[in-house]
């Protein structure tokens, strides 16, 4: 495996567990023989370990109280589906249907 | 409770951290996401409330972040020429030791990290912190910014590899491995 950027995300999908078995292993294969994609191997995993540990930052304490409110006061949710059509009214029938030819509707 | 308001309510202390970590202030976080859910409760398919809607939220904020950058005319910040593999390579030219031992330095959640990811461009940080501080999946991430897998792989190694040299570079000087050690 060469240091190209295509191997880098190769490197990358098998730190986050998005290979198959197989390629895994076949990475796992090559990191045991080449240091320089071990290091690069280490150094991501270091990175997402240092990323992980700032998902603590603290946010307001009345956030969800805050946000609760402001969803109160908008507008009702939008229910994904097209708003019913009015019923139209019944046809007409007998003379009626008669009149509405002659009339137009 | 109302449906949406339970589904998104637990998501809100990160949609607020990513808002704030992509605003740098506090009183504009709030409100972004603020605006963010108002967007989603506009938007957001009710089938998708079945289970917590990480993607379509954060794509929430995403749009709500573009939408404020474009009204206050600001183009998005150019993440920069270096491939991660320069970046990379750069950065670990000294000896293994020396790598391990400014490593294991540097564990914990220090504001190094905050300024390294303050310093990516707006796509980078944005990919990184669903998926590296948030836990999101990529898939909720090419979600949340209409975009493809492969663009979201790149973007993550590209932030990644830039937060790493910050931050090893930040490690070896509080460790006392200097650069000229090299």
């Amino acid at each position: 495996m060469s240091l190209r950027d295509h191997d880098l995300l190769r490197l990358q999908d098998a730190l986050d567990g998005r290979l198959a078995e197989f390629e895994q292993a076949a990475v796992e294969h090559h990191l045991a023989s080449c240091e320089a994609c071990r290091r690069r191997s280490q150094a991501l995993r270091w990175t997402t370990l240092r990323l992980a540990g700032a998902a603590g930052m603290a946010v307001p304490p009345t956030l969800a109280d805050d946000l609760a409110a402001a969803l109160a006061v908008e507008e009702p949710p939008h229910t994904g589906e097209p708003s019913e059509p009015r019923p139209s009214p019944p046809a007409p029938r007998g003379w009626r249907a008669w009149l509405f030819r002659l009339f137009g509707g | 409770m109302d449906p949406f308001v339970e589904a998104v309510l637990p998501l809100a202390p990160a949609l607020y951290r990513t808002a704030r970590r992509m605003t740098h202030r506090q009183d504009e976080a709030l409100v972004v996401t603020r605006e963010a859910l108002a967007r989603a409760r506009r938007d957001l398919d009710p089938a998708r409330l079945a289970a917590p809607p990480r993607g379509p939220m954060f794509a929430a904020l995403w749009h709500t972040l573009v939408a404020r950058w474009r009204q206050e005319g600001r183009a998005e910040r150019d993440p920069g020429p270096e491939t991660p593999d320069v970046l990379l390579a750069a950065a670990l030219a000294g000896d293994e030791t020396e790598l391990e031992r400014a490593m294991m330095g540097r564990l914990d959640a220090s504001p190094d990290v905050d300024i390294a990811v303050r310093h990516l461009a707006e796509r980078e940080r944005f990919v990184v912190l669903l998926v590296d501080v948030e836990n999101c999946s990529y898939e909720d991430a090419v979600e949340a910014m209409t975009s493809d897998l492969d663009t979201i792989r790149g973007l993550l190694l590209d932030g990644r590899a830039r937060v790493f040299a910050s931050l090893f570079d930040y490690a070896r000087r509080t460790s006392g491995v200097h650069p000229s050690h090299r």
